[in-house]
Order: structure tokens, then sequence, then C-alpha cells
């Protein structure tokens, strides 16, 4: 499931909800699915949930026989056998998963150790089980942070008794980040599924899934860096220094002082010089990852869509054999390129943390951003962020801002006012949480040819 | 390797749909009553299931090609699901009558389980069926008793298992590492659990297993863990208590009383096939009161004779006066119902000795009892012409073991409800009918009889010839008739009559033609010469009982006299018999139930009867005071007798009268006033709808007005031109007020539709309604009431002088009240401390728990409320289950009072103002922040809060706490003395005999429970009133309506919510069940009688508040109460004014009348209906005189006009909007 909505995260965005799903619909047909979801599908007392133990399958089942005890004592002896088979089945649900799960040892291993968030990687699982029983209905786990968590990696139907078991399969990291997250863990809740039983399992090598990226067209203009090196890939530049290329006709705008009068006399219209000059791109990235700035959380919050950006940009320039540069939190990843550069900015923003980071107004005052001098600064923030840094700070490096917009990405809030204004460093803005990366490829298209 | 994507749920739902359809089968068999048979129950289970099936089928269907689902597809789905649901509740209530707590409960969550399984395609769903299949389980099985559960039990917990399993595979299949088998391993659970089972059992030991298992079952009787019987031996279980497999086993059952009972039904005694029911004998209590006994020979007659059917002595002993029973109702041997006085033959004897008399050995003529028209037996009809009409009698049978069937005389047939063949009964003598078995009919059995009357202007023209030619010789013999062969030889000889005698007969007879002239001469004769005397006995050495009282003595007992009249009559040749039964005497009755209890022996009396030509018997009572029933009156006999009543009551009650007649002076006084109060009232219902329909409807209030005034407008002549001249009184404002009324009244008679009103039509409305309040008799008259109105005492002292008298009559009152409840005592016997009025009519056909015990007197029924048993022959364990079940009881009550008051305090904010009740979220009116589920919670949540909003500190006032805490002090108040006494309360219903948590709401008692809510919306809804009027608004309208209608409308389906008749005789239209037009009467009496009050004594502005209030009082309680209401209410007005400023008097009045009506509901047994003519005179002066204290707001007061125009604004702090509790999430 996880792959499907990854996948279609970055291909095209499904319409959440259920109100949107047909577009002609009558009132009357809206009020009444909305009634269906407020009957059928809402959590309507989510903040009790955890006094209502019969909300999870053994408190319901252990409020059935309380029932049944109450009505045994006071209306009639039968309920009681009620009573009996109740307990039989929760004594079962519980020590059957017990025994299964003690009885096993195992060891999971990944073969790779990078991959990309949504996109599979092969995993091997051996197991051993030391009883003559099976051990069915197994859940593993490590897809996410935390002992208890419920999303399972991968699920096995049966582990054979009395024999050590390889299992290879695809794991696709739900998210970007280090696997397993925290501890790999077996469990099983088999027969009933009323309480899980789990075994930690120790991991040979770790995963590492980068975040998901998307292809951008090129490299803006204002990109280029008056410095040149040798070795790098040199990029065709057109402007008014360099080499002589040729002429042109007048268009508004041009220097006065670029007019080539010789051939203005010959051609009877205003004719300009036109010239090159090779130039290095490079990339400074400055990624805010402040934890108070960003709307929404998970995988569809905007830190997330923020670093995946950084990420696509990153992978597009080092890939036009550009130098990028990174600064996210108190992490630096220094100004290089090639593969190893590129595996180096991944890891880092793979490794970003969710919660933390220093402000945007200390990132923008380190010495980093302050020295770099040409090429393209990249600043990714939200306007949440962008509001707490003094506008001097923004006015003494000609920066780009590309700013998301929390409200969009935050679904607790529902703004009705007008947006705040954007500082005039604002590249682009990223204002809607639908389909992110065509909105982005659209405006970065947008950048690149507004010269 | 991958892993599945998707799981499937196809065999999930197919095993839902087969575990709820055993959940649903097991509920059907609890659902069908005992006896019942079961096949059309399964059938129905069956197409229930079929029916939920077809909806799923047909919704996953569609689902499949919708991409969501359309309109069409949910109305269809809504519609099956809704055509389910009715059919399956809509069915069981329209073929039970009463159905109980749990069978409701059971069919709804039965339908619930179906609707979820029909939309299990959605996991909520399927998960929430299974949850609620187990439920239906559970109490299915709690309440069935039938051999079929514990398979059914079994499968269901081997398919629960199963689909336990299925549940959590099908979450486990979606990340299934493909390859895998993606089937539950079924057989290996199945294997390995039978040998963990196996194992256990090996190590415990299979004789201690099973034992285990034992004691978990129920065995042998019993149901609770608290019986004895529960725990040991072996067999059928409660089937056997209960009697619903085997009839033999038990008589009654399904009956709450007869479980209890050792008492033989009807059924038992009219079927011959059937035993007795087995009677635990106590052997060891028999022999713990063995005494020894020391009796003696009694040398002296004893009056009970060995066979005291055969044999009847004329001497006997002077009877012993025995100590008076401690109630008439428990020791009655019948009640009877009808005309009185009534003569019931028990046996009749022919032949005698000289000292007694004898039944003849052989049998009469073999009569036969011939099967009538619905369930009636006739008597064998009889052949002559001295009947006058026919009468209706009702014989329910009290403390008596006889097989006798108690008929009056000349009953000419009788019916018994169920037991209507004629083999069950015998004719032992002419008009004396036995029931053939031996122990007689069982108490509280209802007999009808229908009886003719003799008219003795045609038995006095009946031809009486010798007796020997139509009737047997021995009804006309003198002498001793036994045969000689039988009698021992030692015997005395035998007697003849005394020749004295027929002379003497003659001689009374005189010259009277022969006929029932001669009968009556006789009759009279002995009646006038001879003194009768209860305990005159006769000689014990005397030989001819006859000749002794008639020529020595000179005064006997009624044996002597019946005794002599028989031989006189016989020596005329008049066929003669001597009767001895039951004399039910006339005005011994009990004046609200109308019955008259017949006691034994108290009422055992002897007579003559006499043989008419045509074979009929025909009382002939010569026992001076004992009198025989006359035929059927005329109707100008009973007016004028009831004149003659009604004459000599005046003449009784001077007191009475005067108040009456003082009343009646003083409402003739006040007529002018009592009908511009109707004519505003009138106005009120009128003035409604578009603003052309208002303005006439005020016009037709001054019209009335002028009407009343005398200055009635004549026909012909326009209101513009007339009124303007009759209104003679008025000038200024008012004047020009009435003009501008009259041009927008020709507006609204004369003008066309389209044409627009001389107003803006927003203000017609405002301004019609401030005409009609400032429109006042004194327009057209001068004001006539000025003068004596100054004469009225002014200030502290009038309040005083008020006050007291209201207290007169109220103590009046109330002591003449408590004599009418009590019974007119008896000359002879004492009365009952509390004879508790009317049996039901229908004995058997009614609630079992009310009919099949006598009436219990109402302090018993408090001492002992609450539970079955004396709390001392209670076990521990009963004890804490029952003081832990009252507990539970009361708390979740007062818990539920506590919400609904939440609500309340939503109602009396956001109703007034116009706002909806349901919409919003409860919120902070000044921050707009919205509650959270805690701070929401009654009581506890202003606690919490501490009185102030969480979020800006704004001050909640105290009112809200206040409100809940009332509404639920008033729940536990009206469940302490009304429900769980088992309506102690309530008058004129009987209370149950069984009261008590378990015996009111476990084993729900309908009629007690519907008057507990329907006494609750009536408070509930008055305490509203009371703090919307407080508040300085007007009350609703559209609550006012919603809440009469139930008042009115629940009685005409539910009768028994209006347990006080109109009148003291409940007429015979006043139906037990359906729809009683009597309960239409009641609530409009009571409704106009508590509105007329109301508006009486709250005159002016404000006048609809209390009127409502009382009216809606009137409507629920009727108009005793309503009038008892309005006294209550107008002497807490009294006080209120002595105490309070005018203003705040005012704004309470809605409030002392809830109070008033609290108090009325909470105690109305003791305050029961102020319906004689004294209380009801008592309480109209005082409500007179209390809204004469109030003066007529004068039209454009200073006051007025600014009360007017500034809101009133309430005193009571900011409004901090509380909403119910269920509100927990944000309104759509």
């Amino acid at each position: 499931m996880k792959h499907g909505s990854i996948a279609s995260r970055l291909s095209g965005w499904p319409i959440s909800g259920v109100a949107g799903a047909l577009p002609h619909r009558s009132r009357l047909h809206g009020r009444l699915l909305r009634l269906r979801h407020v009957l059928v599908e809402s959590d309507h007392f989510s903040f009790v949930n955890r006094y209502l133990p019969w909300r999870y399958p053994l408190g319901s089942l252990a409020m059935v026989g309380i029932a049944a005890a109450l009505c045994g004592w006071f209306l009639n002896v039968q309920a009681f056998t009620l009573v009996v088979g109740v307990a039989a089945v929760m004594a079962s649900g519980l020590v059957w998963p017990w025994l299964s799960v003690h009885a096993v040892h195992g060891r999971l291993v990944f073969e790779q150790s990078r991959g990309v968030e949504g996109r599979p990687v092969t995993a091997r699982l051996t197991v051993t089980n030391y009883l003559p029983l099976g051990a069915w209905g197994l859940r593993l786990y490590g897809g996410s942070e935390g002992w208890a968590s419920h999303e399972s990696i991968v699920n096995l139907a049966m582990i054979p008794g009395w024999r050590t078991t390889e299992f290879t399969f695809p794991f696709v990291p739900p998210a970007r980040g280090e696997y397993p997250m925290g501890r790999a863990a077996l469990g099983t809740g088999f027969p009933f599924g009323l309480w899980e039983a789990r075994l930690e399992l120790p991991t040979d090598g770790r995963l590492i899934a980068w975040p998901a990226s998307f292809e951008l067209d090129g490299v803006p203009e204002a990109a280029a860096s008056d410095r040149t090196r040798e070795g790098t890939v040199y990029q065709n530049r057109s402007g008014h220094g360099g080499d002589f290329l040729g002429v042109r006709p007048y268009t508004r705008g041009d220097s006065l002082r670029r007019i080539h009068w010789p051939q203005t006399a010959k051609h009877g219209e205003l004719m300009i010089w036109e010239r090159q000059a090779s130039a290095n791109v490079s990339l400074q990235i400055v990624l805010d990852a402040h934890e108070a700035i960003h709307g929404g959380r998970g995988p569809d919050g905007s830190l997330e869509w923020a670093i995946r950006a950084a990420a696509s940009m990153a992978k597009t320039f080092l890939d036009r054999g550009a130098l990028v540069e990174l600064l996210v939190g108190d992490v630096r990843v220094p100004m290089g390129g090639g593969k190893r550069q590129r595996c180096q900015v991944l890891d880092a923003l793979a490794r970003i943390p969710s919660q933390g980071g220093p402000p945007l107004e200390r990132l923008l005052t380190s010495s980093s951003v302050l020295r770099f001098s040409s090429g393209l600064q990249v600043v990714l923030t939200t306007d949440r962020g962008i509001a707490g840094v003094p506008v001097a700070h923004l006015h003494r490096r000609p920066m780009h801002l590309i700013i998301f917009r929390t409200s969009a990405f935050d679904p607790g809030v529902r703004s009705v006012t007008e947006p705040e204004p954007l500082p005039s460093q604002t590249w682009f803005e990223v204002a809607a949480a639908v389909d992110v990366p065509s909105s982005f490829c659209r405006a970065w298209r947008e950048v690149l040819h507004a010269n | 390797m991958r892993i599945r994507c998707v799981g499937n749920t196809r065999q999930l739902e197919a095993i839902t749909l087969v575990m709820v359809g055993l959940a649903v089968a097991t509920a059907g068999l609890g659902i069908t009553m005992p006896g019942d048979p079961l096949v059309p129950q399964l059938a129905a289970t069956a197409m229930l299931l079929a029916w939920a099936g077809a909806i799923r089928v047909f919704l996953r269907n569609r689902s499949t090609r919708e991409k969501g689902l359309s309109l069409g597809t949910m109305a269809v789905v809504g519609l099956m699901l809704t055509l389910l649901v009715g059919a399956d509740l809509g069915g069981h209530i329209l073929t039970s009558k009463q159905l109980p707590y749990e069978v409701v409960l059971l069919i709804l969550t039965r339908d619930a389980a179906l609707t979820t399984l029909v939309l299990s395609g959605n996991l909520v769903c399927l998960r929430l069926s299974g949850g609620l299949s187990v439920a239906v389980m559970l109490f299915s099985s709690v309440i069935t008793e039938h051999r079929l559960i514990h398979p059914l039990m079994i499968g269901y917990s081997l398919i629960g298992g199963y689909w336990l399993i299925l549940l959590n595979w099908s979450q486990l299949e979606i990340k299934l590492v493909e390859g895998m088998s993606s089937r539950p391993p079924i057989v290996a659970v199945l294997v390995w659990g039978l040998l963990a089972g196996l194992f256990t059992v090996s190590v415990v030991g299979p004789r201690q297993a099973l034992g285990v298992l034992a004691e978990w079952l129920a065995t042998s009787g019993g149901t609770t863990r608290g019986d004895e019987d529960t725990r040991s031996g072996v067999g059928d279980g409660p089937n056997l208590v209960k009697g619903t497999e085997r009839a033999q086993s038990t008589g009654p059952t399904d009956s709450d009383v007869f479980l209890e009972t050792q008492e033989r039904s009807l059924y038992d005694a009219s079927n011959e096939k059937w035993g007795e029911p087995e009677k635990r004998i106590n052997r060891d209590q028999s022999l713990a009161v063995a005494v020894e006994s020391d009796l003696r020979e009694n040398t002296e007659e004893k009056a009970k004779q060995p066979n005291p059917a055969r044999e009847f002595s004329v001497v006997r002993k002077r009877p012993r006066n025995a100590s008076p029973p401690p109630s008439i109702a428990a020791s009655s041997a019948y009640f009877l119902k009808g005309e009185t006085p009534v003569h019931i033959s028990q046996v009749t004897f022919d032949s005698f000795d000289g000292r007694r008399w004898a039944q003849p050995v052989f049998r009469t003529e073999s009569l036969e009892l011939a099967a009538g028209f619905g369930g009636w037996l006739q008597l064998p009809p009889s052949l002559s012409q001295v009947w006058a009409g026919d009468r209706d009698y009702r014989v329910i049978v009290g403390k008596i073991d006889s097989p006798l069937v108690p008929l009056p005389s000349y009953t000419s047939g009788f019916r018994i409800d169920k037991v209507d063949r004629s083999s069950f009964f015998r004719i032992d003598q002419p008009g004396i009918v036995t029931f053939r078995s031996d122990a007689g009919l069982p108490r509280q059995t209802a007999i009808e009889v229908r009886t003719r009357s003799v008219d003795p202007a045609k038995l006095r023209s009946l031809p009486f010839r010798e007796g020997a030619r139509y009737a047997l010789p021995r009804f006309l013999t003198l002498r001793e008739d036994q045969p000689p062969g039988e009698r021992p030889p030692s015997a005395e000889p035998l007697w003849k009559v005394d020749p004295r005698v027929p002379q003497l007969a003659r001689n009374w007879a005189g010259d009277r033609p022969r006929g029932w002239n001669q009968v009556e001469a006789i009759r009279d004769a002995l009646r006038a010469n001879y003194r009768y005397e209860r305990g005159a006995v006769l000689p014990v050495d005397t030989r001819d009982a006859v000749a002794t009282f008639l020529f020595d003595q000179h005064r006997g007992n009624d044996y002597a006299f019946a005794t002599a009249a028989c031989f006189l009559l016989r020596s005329l040749g008049y066929p003669c018999r001597f009767v001895e039964g039951l004399y039910v005497p006339s005005g011994r009755s009990d004046p609200v139930s109308g019955q008259t209890p017949v006691r034994m022996p108290e009422d055992l009396h002897v007579w003559a009867e006499v043989m008419t030509p045509g074979g009929d018997w025909v009382v002939v009572d010569p026992t001076p005071g004992y009198e025989v029933l006359g035929p059927r009156q005329t109707v100008f006999a009973r007016v004028w007798g009831s004149l003659d009543v009604l004459t000599s009551r005046l003449m009784n009650h001077p007191v009475v009268v005067t108040e009456v007649a003082l009343a009646a002076v003083v409402a003739f006084v006040c007529r002018r006033r009592i009908a511009r109060t109707l004519a505003s009232l009138a106005w009120r219902l009128e003035f409604r709808g578009a603003p052309r329909r208002r303005v006439v409807a005020t016009l037709r209030l001054l019209e009335r007005h002028a009407r009343i005034a005398g200055r009635r407008r004549p026909v012909g002549i326009t209101p513009r031109r007339w009124y303007p001249e009759a209104c003679v009184a008025i000038d200024g404002p008012t004047r020009q007020s009435l003009d501008g009324f009259l041009r927008m009244a020709d507006w609204a008679i004369f003008a066309p539709p389209e044409l627009p009103p001389p107003e803006i039509s927003v203000e017609i409305g405002a301004r019609c309604r401030v005409f009609a309040r400032s429109c006042a008799l004194s327009w057209f008259v001068p004001e006539p009431s000025t003068k004596w109105r100054h004469q009225l005492p002014r200030g502290l002292n009038r309040v005083v002088a008020l006050g007291l008298i209201g207290l007169g009559i109220h103590i009046h009152t109330g002591n003449s009240q408590g004599a009418s409840q009590e019974p007119p005592p008896s000359p002879t016997e004492p009365r009952a401390v509390s004879d508790l009025p009317e049996l039901p009519a229908n004995v058997w056909a009614g609630p079992p728990e009310s009919v099949s015990k006598p009436a219990p007197s109402a302090p018993r029924v408090a001492s002992k409320f609450r539970r079955l048993d004396p709390y001392e022959e209670m076990s521990s364990v009963e004890r804490i289950n029952d003081l832990t079940m009252q507990g539970l009881t009361a708390a979740w009550f007062f818990v539920m009072g506590v919400s609904i008051g939440s609500f309340l305090n939503v109602v009396i904010y956001r109703v007034p103002r116009g706002l909806s009740v349901w919409g919003r979220r409860s919120h902070c009116p000044r921050c707009g922040v919205g509650l959270s589920f805690r701070e929401n919670m009654p009581i506890i949540g202003w606690l919490r809060l501490k009185g102030r909003c969480a979020t800006c500190r704004e001050r909640i006032s105290l009112r809200y706490p206040l409100v809940e805490l009332a509404t639920g002090l008033i729940v536990l108040a009206l469940l302490q003395l009304e429900l769980l006494t088992g309506g102690t309360s309530i008058p004129v219903r009987e209370p149950n005999a069984y009261a008590g948590v378990v015996w009111v709401i476990w084993y729900p008692k309908w009629d007690l429970i519907g008057l507990f809510l329907y006494h609750f919306l009536l408070l509930a809804t008055l305490l509203c009133a009371a703090l919307i009027a407080w508040d300085g608004q007007g009350i609703p309208k559209g609550l006012t309506i919603l809440v009469g209608l139930v008042g009115v409308i629940s009685p005409l389906i539910l009768p028994w919510l209006h347990p006080v008749p109109p009148f003291i005789e409940r007429p015979t239209w006043f139906s037990a069940f359906g729809f009683g037009p009597g309960e239409l009467v009641t609530a409009i009496l009571g409704g106009m009688v508590g509105a007329l009050a109301g508006a009486w004594m709250s005159p002016g502005r404000r006048a609809g508040g209390l009127a409502t209030s009382l009216g809606l009082a009137g409507i629920y309680l009727g108009w005793q109460a309503a009038t008892s209401i309005a006294l209550m209410t107008a002497l807490l007005k009294l006080i209120s004014r002595a105490v309070f400023t005018r203003r705040s008097s005012d704004r309470s009045d809605v409030a002392l009348g809830a109070v008033a009506t609290l108090v009325q509901v909470l105690f109305w047994r003791s305050l029961a209906g102020h319906s004689s003519t004294l209380a009801l005179a008592g309480t109209a002066l005082l409500v007179i005189v209390v809204g004469m204290l109030k003066r007529a707001p004068l039209p454009y007061q200073r006051s007025e006009a600014q009360e007017r125009c500034s809101p009133v604004v309430p005193d009571s702090g900011p409004q901090w909007e509380t909403g119910s509790n269920h509100s927990g999430n944000e309104g759509p």
C-alpha cells in the first residue's frame, strides 16, 4: 500500500476525502455522504480512546466476558457458559502468540545499503523455529519508529516447526531515513489477533532510504558562477561579456552600448552585439528544517516536501556537473561535485531528523551562507519561517527563496484570510499541497525561462 | 518474491453472515413466548436473514459498478433497511401488547447487527456486526430456555472463533509474501486446540474437568447465582419451576406473581385432566407447632353439621361475636358489583323434621346449562310472565373455597372468561350452579351474571292454583315424610306441623284472593307481628320449632322466620322451600369502586322461596330488615329519586352549599371579567397567520369586549362607524390607537387581496398586540368595579387577611378531601384503615400483578416497596444484590436526569432566542470557544472550571449546575416516590403489589414507567417554562404546543396515563386499552381549568406564562389536580407577594406554578383531586381573590410603554450556553 501511495505522491495526487470524489453531486447526496462519513468513518471520540480498552480486541472481549459474568450472576447462570467460552478464547489468544514468538529466533539482512523511499530493496529474513508447532501469522516490524508501531513491513503466513527458513522479500521503505527504524521485530497475534507478542530481531547492515526526487528541466542562468575552475563542464551563456558570438536584432531593454552600428547601417535596423562566456555552475541549498515552521506531519508535511525538493535540485545540478553545497540544520555538506558528493548530500537529507534544527535566522547568519559569493543560493523555507527573519538578513545577499505555504500542508488549518505578502527575494512559492512535484516543476520552468 | 497488496474479505463476509444468522436465530428463540409455535419464528428469522443478504448483494453489485454510491442506490438501500428494521420491530410491537425490556433490547440489537451486516463492505461495520452478534447471543442465552440453545451456542462459539481468526488473517493477508498460503490454518488450529484440551484433561483428570464444567452450568431450578437450587441436583432446570415444558409441573406460568405462589389458577380448575399443583409441605414446621389437643365432648348440638350441605338445623347456639377481620378486602368471600340488595342462593331444603331442614336424598331433574353466544352459559328458560327487566352483575371470587357459583336470584345466564363449556358446571338445584371441581373457583375469578327482575304487579295478577297441580309434593308437605323403614327404631316419632299453623295462615290471608297477595300478606304479617333478633335462639329441647316460634317465643332469628313462612305458605297450598344463601344488603358498596364485599359468615342468611305456576322460584324474605330487590325503575322514577337525593344532600351539607353559593355569587359578580379572560384566551389562540388574519382576530376581540359590555355592534353598521361612537370612555392616545386599528380593520375586511396594508406588514402584528392588550371593557362603559375595588383591604393587611382566608379554606378543603378519600364508615363494621378502591374490571385479562392478589393497603405497600420478601428473610447475597441494584438504578437515573437538565439549559437559552437546539456545539458566548467533552459534563464541568470560562475567564452563571441538579433531583424523587413504590403516590390507580427495582424496572411495568415519563416530561417542561419566564422571555409557543399535544394524544393511546377519571364513577366508555374518548375529556377539562385559573391569577401582560403552565399541568393530571395546583399556586403567590417585590413576584408566577405541580405530582395521593364541591368552591374563591389583587394594566401607562421598548435583561449574569452531552462532535 505504501508503495502505491508514494508512487501516486510522485506522479499524480489523488483527491482525498469523500466530498470531492465525484464532481457532479447534489447537495442532498453530499449530505448523505457526509452523514455516512460521520457515522461510519469518523472517530468522534478519539480523545477518549486511551480510556476505552474495549476499542481493542482483547478489551472488547474482556468486556463481553464481564457482561456475561454479570448476566450470569444476576439473571441466568446459562450466561456463565459464555464466560467460559470467552475466557478460553482469551487464554488461547494470549498463550499461543507468546509461545509462538518465544520459540523463534531470526535475523534480518538488507542486501543494499542505499535505497529511495517508496522503491523496493531486497531484504532477507532468516528464522529458526524451535517448536514442533508451526508459527503462523507473523508480522515483521521496523518500518517506522517506535516499538509499538502498528504498520508492519511484511507479513509471513507461516514458519514451519523444527527448522530454519529463509525469506527473501522486497522491502519498500515507506519514508526516507535509516532502516530498520528503531529495532526490527517479529510479532504474531495468531490465532485470534487479540494481543500481539513481539520478538526483537538482530539486523545485519542498515539501509539508508534517500528522499524521493523528481526531474527538473535544467539549471537556471543565475547559477552561473564567475569563478571558473578547470576541469568542470562549461555551459554556454549569452551575455554582456566573453567571446563575440554574433549579432541579433535589437529588443527593448538592450543596452545602447551594445549596438553594432555597422550592421545597423547595413540592415537598416538596430542590431546588437551577442557575446558568450563560459561559466562555472554552483548551487548552495539552505534548507530550513526547524520543526515549528513547517506545516503538516509525516510524509505529506511541508518539511518532507522541502527535503524532496532539495534532493531533486541537488540531483539535477550534480547530474549536470555543477557544484553543490548543502546547509541543513547543524549539518553542512561542503561544496563539491560528482557521485561522492551526491551520496553525501542525499545521505544528509535522508538523515534529517523530523524534529529539531536551528531557526532560519541562524542559518542565514552562518559563515558559509555569508561567504557564498557567486552561484545560485537557494533557501528552502516556509512562510512561517520567513516571517521570523529580519528583513536586513534577507537583503544582505542576493538569495533566492523557495517558500512553501504551511497553510496548504496543514490539514487542521483552514485559512480564509488573505495570505501574507512574501519578500521580494522570493523566487517562487509552493502554495498547494496537491501534486507538489508538478507544481514545483512548473514553477522551476518559469524561473528557468524568466530571462 | 513479491508482496500481496489486496486482501480478500469475501469469505470473511460470508462467515459474518453465518455468525450473525446464528445469533439472530437464537434471538428468535428468545423472543418466542413459551408455548408459541417455533416454526413461524424461525421462518421469520430466515426471512430477515434472506432480506439482509439480498440488500448486501444489491449493495455490493452497485458499489462495484459505481465509483461512489449514487443517491439512488443510497435511497434504495435506506428504504430496504427501514423495511427490514420496521418489519422486525413493528411486527413484534403489533402482535404483542406488552413487550418486556429485554425483548425490545434484543430486537433492537438484532436489527442493529443485521444493519451493520448489510454494510459489512466497510471493515468497521463488519467488526461492529460481529460485536453486536455477541451481544445478541449473550442476551438471547440469558432469556431463553429452549433445548436448541446449547447447540446454537456451541455452533456460534466455533463460528465465532473462526471469524476472529479470519478477521486477523484478513489484515495479515495484505502484506503477505507472495507464494505463501493465504488461507488461515484452520486444521492446524483445530488439531492443536484439541491436543491442548486433551492434554489439560489428562493432567487435571477427566472427572475433575467435568466437575468444573458442571459447576458452571445450570442444573435444576433457579436462575440466579443466589439460588440454592442452582448448584444442586439434576433436572431440567428452570423449566421445572416455570412449567414451560410440562404443564403438570406447576399451574400458572409467566406471571411473576404466580411464580411465587402455590395458588391454583383458573386453568387448573377448569381442566380435569390436570392434577393439583405440588405444594411444598414444611414438615419441620408442622412438627414444631404440633401441640396436644384437649378436645372435649360437646354436649350441645353443633352448629356446624358434619354434612352441612345436607341438613340445616333451625335450633342452634347463639352466634359468637367474632372479632372483626383486619381488612374487609382480605376477608371477603365475594365482591359484587351491581344493584343491591341481592339474594344469592346456595342450598335449598324442602323437608323438615321439626328441628332441622334436610335436602332430598335423590337428585332433582337433570337440568343442563346451555352454551350461549360469546361464552355465556344460559340457565333453563323460564315460562313465567313475571319478569320486568334485566340486570347485570359482576361477581369476583374472594377468599372462599366453595364449588358454588355465586349467582344472584333469578339468574338467566352467566359467563366466566375462557371457561365457556357447560360441562364444567352442574345445576344442583334450580337456580343453584356448582363448579365441577371440588375446590371450587380460584380467587379473583370474575363472573358476569345477567339476572331478571320480578315485577310484583305481574306476580299479583298471576293465577296461583292449588300447588299440587304444578309443583312436586315435597314442596307442599307439612310433616316429616321419611319412610318408616329407613328410620332407626330408637328415633323419635315423626313430626307433623302444629294444627294452629294453618289456622294462623288462613287468618292472616283473610279474604284476599288466592295468589301472590296472600303470600305478601303472610310475609307482612310475620314482619309486623314478630321481632327479629339476630341472637335469639330457640330452646334446645324444642320438638316443633315452628310452633315454638309462632306461638310461644314471638321473636327469633332469620331461621325461625323463614321456617315459619315456609309452613304458613305450605299450609295455604303454595309450594315453598327453605333457602340458605348470602344476602348482600344495599348501601354498603364502596363509593369509588362500586363493589360490595360479601363476607362469610356475616352475610349468611336464610329465606323462603315460593314456586310460581311457571316453575320459577320467587324470593319471599319474611325477616324484618331484609329487603327484596324490586323491578327496574322507570326513567321518571329515577329522576324523581335523584332529585330527592339531591335535596336531602343539600339539606345535609349547609356549609358546602353556602360556600358554593358564595362562589357562584363571586363568579356572577366577576362574570364580565371572566368573560374578558376567556375572550383574551380565544384571541391568543386565533392570533396567528397572515397579517390580515391577525387584524381580524383582534377585531373579533374588540367585538367580544363590546358584547360583554353590552354595546354589541348592530348588524349593518361597519366597525369603523360603530366603535368610535360606542367607545365613550376613551380619549387621547387611546382613541387614536382605536382609529388606527379601525383603519387596519377596514383594510383587513374589505380590501382586495392584492391591495397592500396601510402599515408595514411586520408592524401590523405588533400593533395589533399592543391594541389587544390595551383593549378594555372600560372603553364602552365607565369602570364598573372601581368602587368595590377601593373597598378591598390594602397593603400588608390585605395580604395577611387573604392569606388567612386561603389557609382556612385549604385546611378545610384538606379535611373534607381526606374524608372523601375514606370510604363511608359502616354502622356495623369498622372500616379498614385504607381500603383501596376498585379492583380492575377485567381481572383475568388485565396486568397480572395488580389483580392476582387482593388489593394491599397503601402503607403496607409503602413499607414493603422495593423488595418481594421482607428484608429479614433475604439472604445476605440477595440483600447485597438488592442494595446494589437499588444504588445503581438510582445513580443511573440521577445521571440521566442531570444530563437531561444539561439539555434543558440549552432549551432555556436557545429556544426563546430562536436559535437551533441541535445546531451548534456548546460554547462560551463571549469568546466563542467550544466546550470540550470534559467541560461539557453536567455539574462536574462547571465545578472543574470553577465557574469561569477556561479561555476568557468569563463568569458562568451558577444557574446551569443548579438546573442540572434540580432535574436530577426531580428524576430521583419521581423514581423513589412514584416508580419504585409501585405507584403508591398515584390516586385511584391500585398500587402494584410487587414493587421495587426488580418488579417495576426489570420486569417492566409499562404503565408505571409510562406515568413516570409522562410526569417527568411535564415537570421538565414546567422547569423550562419557569426559567424562561424568569428571564423575561415569552414561553415559546412551539414548545407549549408540542408538549400539550403529547399530553393529549398519549393518554388516548395509553389510557392509564390518566389514572383519575373526570368523574368519580368511572364511566363505562372509559376503555382500559385503546382509544378512549374519556381521556380526551380529562385532558380538555384539565387544560381548561388550569388555563383559566392561571389566566385569572396572572392577568395583564404576562398572563400567558402561568396560564400555559397550569393548563399543561391540567392536561397531564386532570381537572381535579389542576384545581389543587391552582390552590397551591394561589397560596404561594400570596406568600411571595408578601415577601418579594411586585416585579419579582410577576416573574416568579410560572415558577410558583411549577413548584405547585411538582408537589402535586409527588404527593398526588395525599393531595388528590380537590373534586368535592367544597374544595372546588374554596379553590375558585381563592383563585378569584388572588386574581383580583392584580389590576388590569391601563393602556399606555408609562411603565408599560417602557417595558415594551426596553428589552428585559436577565439577572443571571452572562448567558453561558451549554449543550447536551451527546453533542461531542460539531454539528453539520
